[in-house]
């Protein structure tokens, strides 16, 4: 025990990887779905013992565990939270047993594949939220982009070659930048990969520039943010429902985590120079996205626009720089994993009955299907941000750090709210409400206990972060304000004197 | 712990039982959350009491968010002006209860119904309740869900999702309005808690900004202001003003009871509440108090002249609920908060009545009734409706309007009050004739679609009939006891509203006063004369009127094109920049050039490989074999000499290569 308690987070990324070795030995396949949502919901008990034992007072890592690795390169394994980096473990921990859930029965071959590649994404997306050292940090990153790869390829939707091609090349544009990022702070910063290290020391104004530039590029293609994001509508759509969930849910919380743990604390003068372009692009992928969804005809591609939407209020949140706004930020990533995760889930379960994903197939549906009709409406209106749910905290949250900064922004960004509202009403109306469309609409079944049972936990959550989101926000308090205080010390620097 | 918890508390515990346990209850529910609102009203009784002797109560719940200086407090507060809602509130809640026990029975959804609608009375009292403008936010989003829920209620109608969403999204828009204004409330006050915004104001109403500050020029308009017109948006939204009124009619697809409600007594008049209880702050900005005054002018107006060529019996009653609506605005505008409020009571007892009244006659018949036969009614009918008819202006001018100039305004807002006050009196008596009339009428044979559809129960037990009239002779009987009630209801909310004003000062002479009951009487009349004559001689009606009316007829009947306008100008555009932007933005421009420099990579790399790979180093190598296969054949083939020359040659080669190499290095 007291072994466990001492490394804990190598525990928790080691759990799933031990999973894969148990369950390559596996041959019934309800005994592989078996073990692997064990392995998973143990991963899930770890990462809640982790947060009762963190310290909310501290703003510094804790539970950090350091190894050499290649002490030529001063690289080491070292791993180790804070407030930030804990919520996202537990986004992560949470919606994996979930995706295991959700494909109990539509992956029909290669089962054992799958669920391999899903244990070995959640480690390595473990990982990245745990790493301290930035080799580590990008070779973790890395490995997430290939199992999600497969996923995509082998057991995506009609035009799967084209979405998982798109997604592969963005990725590794984006790792490339990643990687120069990564090895431009290695030169520039003594030749050391440590994360502490790297952030405690000062860069001249123009290394800033290159590499807060390339580390931008890198993070907003992973956010996405606005012109970087097309290829997240055809890889979302594509991917199968666990697929869909890991990378909505959880992939793309790793942009807006290297926003906080690389661009700000270690690059602050770049980041405000940078701010004024990457809030308005955020305002526009607000906009942008908003517009997008309401044109969509096809329901997974509306909810991965409306995820282009949402996350446009992460970037807005970060770059305001101030406590309120960092703080909506990070709960809107894990409230946007929970909402839009739900979603996914729940437009899968769609699937699975007709396979199409037409907004035009569906109608009435709440005649046939009352209890699914139920869980859509609540997973809908949380994802506008109705008062009362999940989503509304950190966005309003969001909305009030954007206040310290410019009115007009905030504005701006409520036009995103009522788009919001807009395409889910009407989707909503489209797909559940009115007279039944389809003969075929008229004989689906309900929602099985296994799929409520995956339902309940999610609208729990919604509603309990809802009502009181305190602890959440406790948690990261401290870790944001670390980030705030380091901010309002830098001077600012116009970034037309950035490269003086 | 206060025992005054309780109030929303039990319906919230109802809500909850019914939502868990629909299957099972059915149509019990009814049993649980009748006696769990009657709990909320009993309560609200007591603390009203307990309040006017012993003063405000302030109950702090718990702490939703703390975040350095933001933080947020779910509280609860009562004092005289929200106690009476609250009176208003549980009360009509009660009764609609009560009502719908009757009306929903042998629906399938009976479960539904009742869980939405005790959702919806804990999240009105929580309105009313909230000391915190975040509050006051969450329960009046939940309150609008509960409202779009309950319009949706036949939710296989088309007719009716199409009025839920509608309703929602306009609403949604105004809310953009509210959160923005709480947004800017915070960044000027620091706060969201009311108590300490009102007490702030003055001395926030110093600062001004520089609106054209960006563009170089100069605009500074105070901040009180800007929070104070946001704020209001809020209100036109939730409280149907124009141009935001087109939901409220809609929004009578949903059942008769939700309409008695949600849409006539209670969730409307939020916006109207909103005003009152921010009023110290309103109060401040002239402004935006004069623009008040000119919405709900225009608000009021238009719903009476509306709702005279209306066939709806529900949408007469709708637009009669915008135009009263735009009185309490009205009302507001000039400063008149207390008779605001007084309105606000009334009209929500009496228009309940209507409501229940009208719900009840369209269930006996099953049958949709329109307005427009036009045989003669049973006299004692045609006096009902001038009793009726002189209810409005004896509540709006036997005294809460004496007190309309205590704020800032003087005569010309009297003046055109009075105007207003003159038409619409006249407009509602002429309605309310043909609304009271037509229910005695013989049914018209096109079936009301909603009830066609909705399961009827069988036949209606003489037991109900009972319990209905019961219900409603409750109604009316608080309505009048309202009425009465003005001088006492005035006297106690004058430290609440406007602790500042003098009362000595502006107070009317009596015989003005009762000039003005005269002149609103007299409107009255005239206007049931009007409509007695004109439906009693039907004959010449048509001639009546000219081209010029029968154009604005016309416009009236099809609610002034309102629904047609924003659809041109709001929802298509909006649809169609979707549109423009996916194909134009998205896939030509953004796609494509993602495609393009795929497809360039690609070509290049193909021509690089051909080329490059092919060609040249293929080739070279390829040649580079020949050469040297064919040079070994010539070398084995020459003289030993040669071969000696040929190295020194190449050693020569070498060695100034590497010279080269190495200094050219440095």
């Amino acid at each position: 025990m007291e072994f466990f308690s001492e490394h804990l987070l190598t525990v928790i990324i080691t759990i799933p990887i031990i999973g894969i070795a148990i369950i390559a030995f596996i041959k019934s396949q309800t005994a592989v779905l078996q073990t692997t949502l064990g392995i998973t919901l143990l991963d899930l008990f770890a990462a809640l013992y982790l947060w009762s034992n963190f310290d909310q007072s501290i703003h510094g890592m804790q539970f950090v565990e350091r190894v050499a690795w290649m002490p030529t390169f001063n690289t080491s394994y070292s791993v180790g939270v804070d407030g930030i980096s804990l919520l996202l473990v537990l986004l992560t921990t949470l919606l994996t047993p979930l995706c295991i859930l959700c494909s109990w029965n539509n992956i029909d071959q290669n089962l054992k594949t799958f669920m391999i590649l899903i244990l070995l994404v959640e480690a390595a997306m473990l990982a990245v939220f745990t790493a301290l050292d930035t080799l580590m940090f990008f070779m973790c990153w890395e490995i997430t982009v290939i199992p999600m790869y497969f996923m995509i390829l082998l057991w995506g939707g009609p035009e799967k070659i084209k979405a998982s091609m798109k997604f592969i090349i963005y990725s590794l544009i984006g790792s490339l930048l990643l990687l120069v990022g990564i090895l431009g702070l290695y030169i520039m910063g003594g030749h050391t990969f440590d994360l502490i290290e790297l952030t405690a020391q000062n860069y001249s104004l123009t290394t800033q520039f290159w590499i807060f530039l390339a580390f931008f590029i890198a993070f907003a293609i992973k956010m996405p943010m606005f012109p970087f994001h097309s290829w997240l509508p055809e890889a979302h759509s594509e991917a199968p429902t666990a697929g869909s969930v890991i990378l909505a849910g959880i992939l793309l919380k790793m942009g807006g985590y290297g926003f906080l743990r690389f661009c700000l604390p270690i690059l602050p003068e770049a980041s405000i120079a940078f701010t004024p372009i990457i809030l308005w692009l955020s305002i526009i992928a607000i906009l942008y996205g908003g517009y997008m969804a309401l044109a969509q005809t096809d329901l997974k591609k509306l909810i991965a626009y409306s995820s282009i939407s949402h996350m446009g209020f992460v970037t807005l949140g970060i770059f305001v720089w101030n406590n309120i706004g960092i703080n909506g930020a990070v709960l809107q990533m894990f409230n946007h994993g929970i909402t839009t995760g739900a979603l996914f889930i729940i437009v899968g379960f769609l699937y699975d009955r007709t396979h199409s994903r037409v907004l035009g197939d569906y109608g009435g549906l709440h005649k046939t299907m009352p209890r699914y009709v139920a869980f859509l409406s609540i997973f809908c209106v949380a994802s506008f941000g109705l008062p009362g749910t999940a989503n509304f905290i950190s966005e309003f949250l969001v909305l009030i750090g954007t206040s310290f900064r410019s009115f007009p922004m905030v504005l701006l960004s409520m036009g995103g709210i009522i788009l919001a509202a807009a395409y889910m009403l009407w989707m909503l109306q489209r797909v559940a409400l009115g007279p039944i469309t389809t003969p075929r609409n008229a004989h689906l079944p309900d929602l099985l206990p296994r799929e409520i049972a995956i339902m309940i936990p999610l609208a729990l959550m919604v509603f309990c972060i809802g009502w009181y989101p305190n602890p959440l926000l406790t948690t990261m308090d401290a870790s944001v304000n670390g980030i705030v205080e380091q901010l309002h010390l830098t001077k600012i620097v116009p970034l037309s004197m950035m490269l003086d | 712990m206060s025992p005054y918890i309780l109030i929303p508390t039990f319906p919230l515990i109802a809500f909850f039982v019914i939502f868990i346990g629909s299957r099972w209850l059915k149509e019990r529910s009814q049993h649980i959350s009748v006696p769990a609102i009657t709990a909320s009203f009993v309560l609200s009784v007591i603390a009203c009491i307990d309040i006017l002797r012993n003063g405000s109560i302030d109950i702090t719940l718990y702490q939703l968010i703390h975040l350095g200086t933001f933080s947020v407090d779910i509280t609860l507060y009562f004092d005289r002006l929200s106690i009476l809602l609250l009176l208003l509130v549980t009360g009509i809640s009660l009764l609609v209860h009560m009502y719908s026990s009757r009306y929903m029975q042998g629906d399938a959804r009976h479960a539904k119904f009742f869980g939405l609608i005790t959702l919806f009375t804990f999240s009105m009292i929580m309105v009313i309740l909230s000391n915190n403008l975040f509050g006051l936010f969450v329960f009046w989003e939940i309150m609008s869900i509960c409202s779009y829920l309950l319009i949706g209620f036949w939710s296989e109608r088309p007719s009716a999702i199409r009025a839920a969403t509608k309703a929602f999204l306009v609403n949604a828009f105004a809310d953009i309005g509210l959160l923005f204004g709480i947004v800017l409330t915070f960044g000027a006050f620091g706060t969201l808690h009311i108590g300490k915004i009102i007490s702030l104001a003055p001395e926030v109403s110093t600062h001004t900004i520089n609106l054209a500050g960006s563009f170089g020029g100069e605009w500074h308009v105070s901040v009180l202001t800007i929070i104070c017109f946001f704020l209001f948006i809020g209100a036109m939204g939730k409280s149907a003003q124009f141009p935001f009124q087109g939901w409220l009619p809609s929004a009578m697809e949903a059942p008769t009871p939700v309409s008695a409600l949600i849409h006539a007594a209670t969730m409307v008049n939020a916006g109207v509440y909103l005003i009152i209880r921010l009023s110290p702050m309103f109060s401040l900005t002239p402004s935006v108090l004069t623009f008040i005054a000119f919405v709900g002018g225009i608000t009021a107006l238009v719903g009476a002249i509306v709702a005279l060529t209306q066939t709806d019996i529900k949408r007469i009653l709708a637009f009669s609920t915008i135009s009263q609506l735009g009185f309490m605005m009205f009302a507001c505008g000039v400063g008149a908060f207390i008779a605001a409020t007084f309105h606000l009571l009334s009209h929500g007892a009496f228009k309940a009545y209507l409501f229940l009244s009208t719900g009840n006659t369209i269930q006996f018949s099953e049958k949709h009734y329109e307005t427009h036969d036009t045989s003669k009614p049973p006299g004692h009918l045609s006096f009902q409706a001038l009793v009726l008819a002189l209810i409005p202006p004896v509540i709006l001018f036997s005294g809460p309007y004496e007190k309309l100039w205590v704020a800032n305004f003087s005569h010309p807002a009297g003046l055109s009050f009075l105007f207003l006050t003159g038409i619409t009196v006249f407009f509602t008596a002429y309605y309310l004739y043909h609304l009271i009339t037509s229910i005695s009428k013989n049914p018209v044979s096109r079936e009301w679609a909603s009830l066609s559809q909705h399961a009827m129960s069988p036949t209606p037990k003489i037991m109900a009939v009972k319990t209905i009239l019961t219900i409603l002779s409750a109604i009316m009987g608080s309505g009048i006891v309202l009425s009465l009630a003005w001088n006492g209801i005035s006297e106690m909310l004058i430290p609440v509203l406007s602790p500042q004003t003098d009362n000595s000062v502006n107070v009317i002479h009596p015989t003005t006063s009762l000039l003005w009951v005269g002149i609103g009487i007299g409107a009255a009349t005239a206007g049931w004369a009007a409509a007695y004559y004109l439906n009693t001689n039907t004959g010449k009606k048509t001639k009546w009127f000219p081209i010029l009316l029968k154009t604005a007829y016309v416009l009236c009947l099809n609610r002034l094109y309102i629904d047609e306008i924003y659809n041109t100008v709001i929802v298509k555009p909006t649809l169609k920049l979707s549109h423009w932007l996916m194909q134009v933005v998205e896939i030509q421009g953004i796609d494509r050039a993602v495609n393009g420099i795929g497809k360039i990579v690609i070509n290049d790399a193909y021509k690089l490989w051909q080329i490059v790979e092919m060609r040249t180093i293929n080739r070279v190598t390829n040649g580079v074999g020949n050469k040297t296969s064919h040079a070994a054949k010539t070398i084995y083939k020459v003289d030993h000499s040669l071969i000696k020359h040929q190295m020194i040659l190449i050693v020569f080669w070498l060695t100034l290569s590497i010279g080269c190499f190495y200094f050219l290095r440095f």
